[in-house]
C-alpha cells in the first residue's frame, strides 16, 4: 500500500528553517495538492523526498520504509518526479518517454502502449523542443506513466498551461491518481479545485490547514496562506470569485 | 536529419566510405606518389621494397595515429559538451594540455630525454601532468555543491588553467631555449608518427568510446537536467567526475602523441549533431566516425598543401575550426542553445 508519511520534519539552506516541524500523511491513492505562496517551501519538500536535498531533522517514511534506506534507483523505482521547468532538450519526443524504464531492469511499460494510450505516437520522432508547452507536458506525464511508481510528485504541472491544456493536465493527473499517489505543488487554486482529493496548505514551513478543497479554498485559509493583505481582499474576491 | 536507425545506417555507411577515400589518399599521395592500386597490393602484401618503405613504414604509421588521435578528441569533445550541457566548449577545456604543456617544459629543464616502449618519457612525464590535474578536477567535482553548479568547476578549471600556463612562461623566461623546445612540442603533429604510439593510444579511444555508448541514455536523461537525472535514480556525484575523468584520460593521452591540436574536439560532435541529433548512441558512433575521417584528412592537406613543406596540423585545423566557431556562435544567438 502505498503512502507518504513526514513527522516533525525540519530542513535548512543554511540560515532560518524553510520547513520547522512539518508533519503530513498520505495513505491512499490519489490526487493531493500543496498549495503555499512563493518561497513557502514546496519545492524544497519535493526535493526532499526524491533525496535531491537531506533533510536534518525529523522522520520520512515512503510506503512505511524509512527515506534513508532507499538508494537513488529504489526512489526512482518508487517515487516518480517532475520538476516545474521544461528541460531544453533536443531528443526525440520517444526517447524522453522511454526514460520511464531508466530505473528498472526489465521494461516497466511498453513505451508503444503508453504513446498510444496517451495519444503521442504521432508526435514520436518529433524533437521535445519543438513542440508546445501544453505538449511537453504531456510528453513529460508520457514518461510518469511508463514509469507507473507508487508515488508521482509534480511541481507546477499547470505552469504555463492555457486553460483548455490545464484541464487536459489534470484529467491525466486524476487518471495516474487511480493507482498512484500523485502528489503536486500549485499555486493554481482552480486546478486544485478540480483534481485534488485532499489541499495541505504550506504557511511558516509547516502544513498548516489540511482537507478537503472545499474546506480549504476558501475564506480565511486562502487569505492566509498566500498571505493576501488587507487592501487586495476585494480585488482577489473579483479575480478568483472567492469569498476570502 | 534522419532520427531514424535507417538514417543511422547510411550515415555510418557513408562516412565509412569517405574514411577509406581519405586512407587511401593518405597513403598514395606524397613527396612520392604511388598509384592508389599500387597502395593497395602494399596492404595486402604484395608490395616492393620501396612501396613497403613509404606505405607501411612512414604513411600508414602517421595515417593510423592521427585517426586515434582524431577519434579521441572527437569523444572526449563530446563528453566534455555534454558535462557542462553546452556545443561550445573542447576537450581542453580544463586545463588539460596546459598541464602537458607544462610537464613537457619542466621535463625539458631537468633535461629528461629516452624512450619507453617506443613513447618518448617527455611524452610520458606530460600525460602524467595532466593525469595529476584530472585527479584534482574530479576531486572538486566530487564536493556536491560544484557538481550542482557547473559554473563553479568551469571556473576552477579556467583558474588552474591560467595558473599552469603562468608558471609554464615563468619557467620559459627562466630559460629561453625551453620556449623554442615547447613550443615545437605543441605544434608537434604526426611527422614523427610511430606505430608503437598508434598501439599505445588505442586502448584509450576504445575505453572513451565504449564508456560513451554503453553511458549513453544515462547522459541523454542527463542532458535535461540534473534534478531529472537525480529523480531517476542516476548519481550525480558519481556521473559527473566519470564523465569528466574518462573525457580527460583521453584526451591527456591524445595530446601525449599528437600535441594540443586545436578545433577537432569542438566540432566533430557538432557536425555530428547536425547530421544525427543529440541522442547519445548515434551521437557518438557518428562523432567517432567524423573524427577518425576529418584529422587524417587535415593531416594529409597540411603535408600536401605547400610541396615539400610541412605546415603545423594546427594551422589547418584552425583555419577550418575557427571559422566554424564563430558561425556556431552566431548560431546560437538563434536560439539552438
Amino acid at each position: 500500500m502505498q503512502s507518504i508519511d513526514i513527522k516533525g520534519l525540519y530542513f535548512s539552506y543554511g540560515k532560518g528553517y524553510v520547513l520547522s516541524n512539518l508533519n503530513l500523511r498520505i495513505q491512499d491513492k490519489g490526487v493531493y495538492s500543496l498549495i503555499g505562496k512563493n518561497g513557502s517551501g514546496k519545492t524544497t519538500l519535493l526535493k526532499i523526498l526524491i533525496k535531491f536535498l537531506h533533510y536534518e531533522k525529523g522522520e520520512i517514511k515512503i510506503n512505511g520504509k524509512d527515506l534513508n534506506a532507499f538508494t537513488l534507483k529504489e526512489i526512482a523505482q518508487t517515487v516518480g518526479f517532475l520538476e516545474s521547468e521544461i528541460p531544453h532538450v533536443y531528443l526525440p519526443v520517444e526517447e524522453l518517454i522511454s526514460w520511464g524504464n531508466f530505473p528498472f531492469a526489465d521494461e516497466r511499460k511498453n513505451v508503444e502502449d503508453v504513446m498510444k494510450e496517451l495519444n503521442l505516437a504521432k508526435i514520436r520522432k518529433k524533437s521535445f523542443q519543438s513542440l508546445s508547452t501544453g505538449e511537453e507536458k504531456r510528453v513529460l506525464l508520457g514518461r510518469i506513466f511508463v514509469q507507473s511508481p507508487d508515488i508521482v510528485l509534480i511541481d507546477e504541472p499547470f505552469n504555463f498551461l492555457d486553460p483548455g491544456y490545464k484541464i487536459e493536465i489534470s484529467l491525466l493527473l486524476k487518471r495516474l491518481g487511480e493507482k498512484s499517489i500523485v502528489f503536486i505543488a500549485t499555486h493554481d487554486i482552480a486546478a486544485v479545485q478540480f483534481v485534488s482529493k485532499k489541499v495541505f496548505v504550506l504557511h511558516n514551513g509547516k502544513i498548516e490547514t489540511e482537507g478537503s478543497p472545499d474546506e480549504v479554498i476558501k475564506g480565511k485559509v486562502i487569505k492566509k496562506a498566500f498571505d493576501i493583505s488587507k487592501s487586495l481582499e476585494e480585488k482577489f474576491k473579483q479575480f478568483y470569485h472567492i469569498d476570502i | 536529419m534522419g532520427n531514424t536507425d535507417n538514417g543511422l545506417k547510411y550515415l555510418i555507411f557513408v562516412l565509412t566510405f569517405i574514411f577509406i577515400v581519405v586512407l587511401l589518399i593518405s597513403l598514395s599521395k606524397g613527396e612520392v606518389s604511388l598509384p592508389i592500386k599500387k597502395v593497395i597490393k602494399t596492404l595486402i602484401g604484395k608490395g616492393n621494397t620501396e612501396s613497403n618503405g613509404i606505405v607501411l613504414k612512414i604513411r600508414l604509421p602517421r595515417f593510423l595515429l592521427s585517426s586515434a588521435v582524431g577519434g579521441m578528441l572527437a569523444i572526449a569533445g563530446l563528453i566534455m559538451q555534454t558535462i557542462f550541457r553546452n556545443p561550445l566548449v573542447d576537450p581542453y577545456f580544463l586545463g588539460i594540455s596546459s598541464a602537458a604543456e607544462l610537464g613537457i617544459s619542466v621535463s625539458i629543464m631537468l633535461g629528461i630525454t629516452g624512450t619507453l616502449l617506443g613513447i618518448s618519457v617527455m611524452s610520458i612525464i606530460a600525460f602524467s601532468f595532466s593525469v595529476l590535474l584530472i585527479l584534482g578536477m574530479v576531486k572538486i567535482a566530487r564536493m556536491r555543491s560544484v557538481v550542482a553548479s557547473k559554473a563553479g568547476l568551469v571556473l576552477i578549471g579556467i583558474a588552474i588553467s591560467y595558473v599552469l600556463s603562468a608558471i609554464n612562461n615563468l619557467l620559459v623566461t627562466y630559460k629561453k631555449d625551453l620556449f623554442l623546445k615547447s613550443t615545437f612540442w605543441a605544434l608537434k603533429g604526426f611527422n614523427t608518427a610511430d606505430i608503437s604510439e598508434f598501439l599505445f593510444v588505442l586502448p584509450f579511444l576504445f575505453v572513451g568510446f565504449i564508456y560513451t555508448i554503453s553511458n549513453a541514455k544515462r547522459m541523454n536523461i542527463y542532458l535535461s537536467s540534473d534534478l531529472t537525472a537525480h529523480s531517476l535514480g542516476i548519481n550525480l556525484n558519481r556521473f559527473v567526475p566519470s564523465m569528466l575523468a574518462v573525457s580527460a584520460i583521453v584526451s591527456a593521452a591524445s595530446v601525449m602523441v599528437g600535441g594540443a591540436i586545436s578545433f577537432i574536439g569542438l566540432f566533430t560532435p557538432h557536425i555530428g549533431r547536425l547530421l544525427i541529433g543529440e541522442e547519445r548512441k548515434k551521437l557518438s558512433i557518428v562523432t567517432l566516425l567524423l573524427g577518425i575521417t576529418l584529422l587524417p584528412l587535415f593531416d594529409f592537406i597540411s603535408r600536401t598543401i605547400i610541396p615539400s613543406q610541412e605546415i603545423p596540423i594546427n594551422v589547418i585545423t584552425a583555419l577550418v575550426g575557427a571559422p566554424f566557431f564563430i558561425y556556431l556562435f552566431f548560431k546560437n544567438r538563434n536560439a539552438e542553445y
